[in-house]
């Protein structure tokens, strides 16, 4: 079951065109959003609330179309923006009198546990929190309807490591539920390292991979190696080749006729995310 | 409660809890041009519900928080429903308020109020809401399309007619009332007024719910 | 329960939970009918993605070690060990064909794949 279905997608704002021909996040995963910034993720993540119009295609959430059924569609979904949009003169406990009657699953209790969990002081203006509680709070809002589909639009970039980890704890305990899915867009490769089921990669406003944490993990290697060993079988199934005059160095996605042209004067090394981002940017440059 | 009342709730909710100086400023200014001329009653009763309306969208806007209104489980409708109810509830609040004061001054300072006893209290009370819901039902779909700070800069040029017609409609009526009273029919005026008021207004939501139901947020 | 993995061993993350939790199994500190951690749970706990530990208990039911109820979880199978075992030490066997295979080409004795096999046994 997919949660997010985006079909012929096409938004322009200035310079940049997004263009996703075809785009199915799965229900019940964590999907990372990974690029470069100006890449198109938050584009994507405005389309997909409805915060920015389609100028052709069609993106379906639960099955709904984003165009006319979004008011149903966010009862559902728990998002975070950048910045958070809250309201800055009032206090969280404030916010939630406010905000909480408009969603029907609302649960106090769920609130009040995140409220502890993260410290967070309920009586304080949303402008007098530091920038990491500013997005626990948001966290805190976004979470306490117990929607079925959370958006985070770069919820941890700038905070600090500790901070960073609380909140992907608590969105993994969140995912306890095999009904509840969140996409979230970073550029923080080391959450997406520690949090994803899957990984969608943008490069200039298109969908460049997508793939499920276990084959990223396994299937994805650094290719090193002396200049001769480069043949042309393999200078084609390498992704972003870089040669210098020591030897050469590109991503491999393994496949069973390509383990087997690996010689032994070749390295091969473990992909992370970061390198899998590095390389793939490379290698679209050309 | 419905959305639109839920909406509706949250507005009020943090204007008067959290924009303290808007609501106060607000008071302020209508009681001063409510009591110092005459002529001013109606510049106090357009002067309310404009900084009402403004004062939190314009804080919406530079916080940012106004995002939080696409976000939540309404529809752009919706939104535009409740951002005119609170216009009328605004209108409707500061009218009576003014038209209390000017009973008081009625009653204290009987022959400077002398052309408002003429006209009476519900033509007076349906120009001062008539000349509010003009004005409210102006500013709306220009803050929805062009932001708050367009807006002001666009209706500072009217400013200046307002007080204009307020006082030169006022010294007119100074002059001509106790001379023609019989002949002019103040219910028509009061009328009029209020029927332009809400032909504005109406027309100002259908124009502004097509504003909205396109409106990005980059 | 213990189930250490790394990130850095080449071994596949879902690999390494498996063979991990057959271990447990083979050794008599799962025992049949003891219920396994949900896979969300379990991918919480290790900090691994969920697909991951759903592939470790495909792999763990291919092999007959546990079974899964849908809507109740997974439980350590009450197929008889030994047959387990056996079909474990089959696989040994036969990678040790292969072992002794190579060791011949190269011109490797008994006696020195025996010492060879003794210290890495020792190591591990």
């Amino acid at each position: 079951m997919n949660v997010i279905e985006i079909d012929n997608v096409k938004k322009t704002l200035g310079n940049f065109t997004l263009d996703i021909p075809h785009l199915a996040i799965k229900e019940g995963y964590i999907t990372g959003f990974i690029g470069q910034n100006g890449s198109g993720k938050t584009t994507t993540l405005k389309l997909i609330m409805n915060l920015l119009k389609l100028d052709g295609g069609q993106i379906k959430v639960f099955g709904k179309d984003v165009a006319t059924e979004s008011k149903q569609i966010h009862e559902q979904i728990g998002f975070v923006g950048e910045p958070t949009g809250y309201m800055t003169e009032a206090t969280l406990e404030q916010t939630k009198q406010m905000i909480a009657p408009f969603y029907k699953t609302w649960d106090d209790a769920l609130f009040n546990k995140y409220v502890k969990a993260f410290q967070l002081d309920t009586s304080k203006k949303i402008k007098e929190l530091s920038q990491g509680q500013n997005k626990q709070a948001a966290l805190i809002m976004a979470l306490s309807h117990r929607p079925k589909l959370i958006l985070l639009d770069e919820a941890t970039a700038n905070l600090d490591p500790v901070i960073r980890a609380q909140i992907l704890d608590i969105l993994m305990e969140h995912m306890q539920s095999e009904e509840v899915s969140v996409f979230y867009s970073t550029h923080i490769t080391s959450d997406l390292d520690k949090a994803s089921d899957y990984v969608v990669m943008m490069n200039n406003g298109k969908v460049v991979l997508y793939e499920d944490k276990e084959t990223l993990d396994s299937k994805y290697l650094i290719i090193k190696g002396p200049k001769k060993a480069l043949n042309d079988t393999l200078e084609k199934e390498l992704i972003g080749i870089q040669k210098n005059a020591f030897g050469f160095e590109g991503l491999a996605r393994l496949s069973e006729n390509m383990a087997k042209t690996l010689g032994n004067e070749l390295i091969c090394e473990k992909a992370n995310i970061e390198d899998i981002m590095i390389f793939t940017q490379r290698g679209s440059r050309k | 409660m419905s959305t639109t009342t839920l909406l509706i709730r949250k507005e009020l909710m943090y204007l008067f809890r959290n924009l303290k100086f808007t609501w106060v400023t607000t008071l302020i200014l209508v009681l001063v041009f409510a009591v110092v001329y005459p002529g001013a009653n109606l510049v106090a009763c357009i002067i309310g519900p404009y900084m009402l309306v403004y004062g939190v969208m314009a804080h919406e806007e530079q916080s940012h928080s106004d995002v939080l209104n696409y976000t939540l489980p309404v529809s752009r409708r919706e939104l535009c429903r409740s951002k005119y109810l609170l216009g009328m509830i605004y209108t409707l609040v500061v009218a009576i308020g003014v038209l209390g004061i000017l009973a008081i001054g009625m009653q204290l300072a009987p022959t400077r109020y002398e052309m408002f006893r003429v006209l009476g209290t519900f033509n007076v009370l349906y120009i001062l809401i008539g000349g509010a819901l003009t004005y409210t039902a102006l500013i709306i779909p220009i803050i929805y399309k062009f932001g708050c700070i367009k807006m002001r800069m666009i209706m500072a040029l009217t400013y200046g007619v307002v007080f204009g017609i307020s006082f030169s409609v006022t010294n007119i009526l100074k002059e001509v009332i106790p001379q023609v009273s019989e002949d002019i029919n103040f219910s028509l005026i009061g009328g009029c007024t209020l029927t332009i008021g809400i032909i504005a207004y109406v027309i100002s939501y259908v124009i502004s719910l097509n504003i909205l139901k396109n409106k990005e947020y980059k | 329960m213990d189930i250490i993995i790394s990130n850095q061993s080449a071994t596949p993350l879902y690999l390494q939970i498996s063979e991990q939790m057959k271990h447990l199994i083979v050794t008599g500190e799962l025992t049949a009918g003891d219920m396994l951690p949900s896979i969300r749970g379990l991918a919480k706990d290790l900090k691994v993605s969920i697909i991951t530990t759903k592939k470790a208990y495909e792999e763990l039911e291919e092999g007959g070690f546990i079974e899964t109820l849908p809507g109740k979880g997974s439980y350590v199978s009450t197929v008889n060990l030994d047959i387990l075992k056996e079909a474990q030490i089959s696989k040994i066997e036969e990678s040790l064909h292969d072992i002794i295979e190579s060791a011949k080409k190269i011109g490797l004795s008994k006696a020195e794949l025996k010492e060879r096999i003794e210290l890495l046994y020792e190591e591990e």
